[in-house]
């Protein structure tokens, strides 16, 4: 971590965060600082618990011990719906898109908790940046490649105005082609300045898109590093 | 007027009771995974509240009907908020035994119909149908009320479709029945959704007994074989809208109505029972085992056009080398 971003406020913050499923705590005192408008990688085996915390940042699982800061607020007991509204935004594994509405329903459902004005504001903005919305914004989604669903998601994500926007292993069961495309996604939010949390299991991806890596290990955070000073034997290792 | 004319027209008129419970039921089991059999009681309270209203306190039947169906409406969002909910739990929170709302519902439509059974007696109860006159339809005679009764069906169910279409609570729904994890990421709160679904689905369902009570004497217990025709109809077309579900009903109408004619009273629900669940083997088993015996042969096809290709550009191939020889 660079000293000019200590002088920034984190837009997000773990603090000793601890969570898991049915009582079996899966994550462990995770304390995580994410800077404004960096990409941030979390590596880790399966099973480390990087999903875990992202759904716990997203509120969708509520933190048995620790706190949850965006911006300095707590929001640890903050409701999904008002996290959405202040810009934490997942993009989930598996992509949990709409099956049977169209690509721009999909879209748009992404500021659900924005005004219409909004919704059709944020439609236009993607479906001009990305053509494949706008040449398929009839498609209904479940006809769609993993690939062209993971734009949807992306851009459905991107829809809610994120402040800080989460993705999840998107490249999961993707094609080289889908890969790239994805990569050049991320490398947009970078370029734009949107915060990004990414899990993802490809390292190359990884790689190019993010700027510092959090490694977890069996729920714990073993460290977090720039990607200069990323020790390589400790990267070959989860993998 | 022709037999079949009178038994469709028999048909319009049950049918426009029994979807608006079915169309209740299978929008909840679409969006929630719940076999809401509660929606059958409902029914009867709509009717009760009605025949109470009515009867006990002589105030006027349009208000009565629309409050009838709010108080429905309302007992319909308490069952889900105070019995469901802490049965099936919210996403993140969900617990996973399909069979306890299942069972939970049975037992609230059972505790319910035994409270307005206890309450006003097993007997049928009736109110004196409004009296609109007599409408003339291509020569058919009918009671202008039966008439008026399918148009609020149909208007009820149509409101509850643009409901869900062009509003944000519906649309949220809608992204709910989908998928309930994508609707949490998009910030749907699934409490407030649930709340004005069950709330949305009692009212159309109170609205039924309303207007069942207006046309027929009534017994505690009628709810419970429509709302069973409901899950049927609703397990045979599980994504369809909700006006193609008001004429599933219409038609599962007409099927009783003619086992009426044809048979004779007592085999009705049988019949209708059968027939529906025959659709359900087809709709779930012998259309898709079809559609997979269509694919399978479809490919079958295109591998052996490309081996047939295959062979003959080998052989157009060989014969360019020997003429080049």
């Amino acid at each position: 971590m660079s000293s000019a971003q200590d002088t920034r406020q984190p837009i997000l913050e773990t603090r000793g965060l601890s969570a898991g499923y049915s009582g079996w705590e899966v994550l462990r005192g995770i304390d995580l600082t994410v800077w404004p408008g960096e990409t941030i990688g979390i590596l880790g085996h399966n099973g480390a618990g990087k999903s875990t915390l992202l759904r716990s940042i997203a509120g969708l699982l509520a933190p048995s011990k620790g706190a949850i800061l965006h911006k300095g607020e707590d929001i640890t007991r903050v409701p999904v719906p008002q996290r959405v509204k202040q810009g934490i935004v997942l993009v989930p594994q598996g992509r949990a898109l709409f099956p049977d509405m169209d690509v721009r329903d999909n879209v748009m459902l992404g500021a659900f908790r924005r005004s219409r004005h909004d919704a059709v504001a944020a439609w236009d903005a993607l479906s001009g940046e990305e053509p494949f919305l706008a040449q398929r914004k009839d498609a209904i989604v479940s006809r769609l490649s993993g690939g062209q669903q993971q734009i949807v998601a992306n851009a459905r994500g991107l829809a809610s105005g994120p402040d800080v926007l989460m993705v999840d292993e998107p490249s999961l069961g993707l094609s080289g082609v889908a890969v790239s495309a994805l990569l050049e996604f991320l490398l947009r939010l970078r370029k734009n300045g949107i915060t990004t949390i990414l899990v993802e299991q490809n390292v190359g991806l990884a790689m190019n898109a993010c700027d510092r890596f959090a490694i977890l290990k069996n729920g714990e955070l073993i460290g977090v590093y720039e990607k200069a000073s990323l020790p390589k034997e400790e990267l070959w290792s989860l993998f | 007027m022709s037999e079949f004319l009178a038994i469709l027209i028999q048909a319009l008129y049950t049918g426009a009771e029994w979807a608006l419970i079915a169309v209740g039921f299978g929008f909840i089991a679409r969006t929630t995974n719940i076999f809401h059999l509660a929606l059958g009681a409902l029914f009867s309270v709509g009717g009760y509240a009605v025949f109470l209203l009515a009867v006990q306190y002589g105030l006027p039947l349009i208000p009565i009907v629309i409050v009838a169906a709010v108080l429905a409406g309302l007992l319909g969002s308490a069952i889900d908020r105070f019995i469901y909910q802490p049965v099936t739990g919210l996403y993140g929170q969900r617990k996973i035994n399909h069979l306890a709302p299942f069972v939970t519902s049975l037992g609230v439509m059972i505790v319910l119909r035994n409270l307005i059974q206890l309450w006003f007696g097993a007997s049928p109860i009736y109110i004196q149908q409004p009296d609109f006159g007599i409408a003339d339809i291509g020569g058919a005679k009918v009671q202008a009320w039966n008439l008026l009764k399918v148009a609020i069906s149909i208007a009820a169910c149509f409101a509850f479709a643009v409901w869900l279409r062009r509003t944000r609570a519906g649309t949220s729904a809608m992204a709910l029945g989908q998928s309930a994890e994508g609707a949490s990421v998009i910030g749907v709160s699934e409490k407030t959704v649930r709340f004005q679904i069950f709330l949305a689905t009692g009212c159309l369902a109170g609205l039924g007994g309303g207007l069942a009570i207006l046309s027929h004497p009534t017994l505690p217990g009628d709810g419970f074989p429509i709302v069973l025709y409901g899950a049927l109809i609703s397990l045979i077309l599980p994504k369809a809208g909700v006006m193609v579900w008001w004429l599933a009903s219409v038609g599962a109408a007409f099927i009783y109505a003619q086992a009426i004619t044809s048979i004779g009273g007592g085999w009705q629900d049988t019949i209708l029972q059968g027939v529906l669940m025959l659709g359900i083997v087809i709709s779930r088993v012998v259309i898709p085992g079809y559609q997979r015996y269509a694919m399978l042969r479809h490919g079958a096809r295109q591998r052996q056009q490309g081996k047939d290709t295959g062979n003959s550009a080998t052989t157009a191939k060989a014969a360019a080398q020997s003429d080049g020889r």
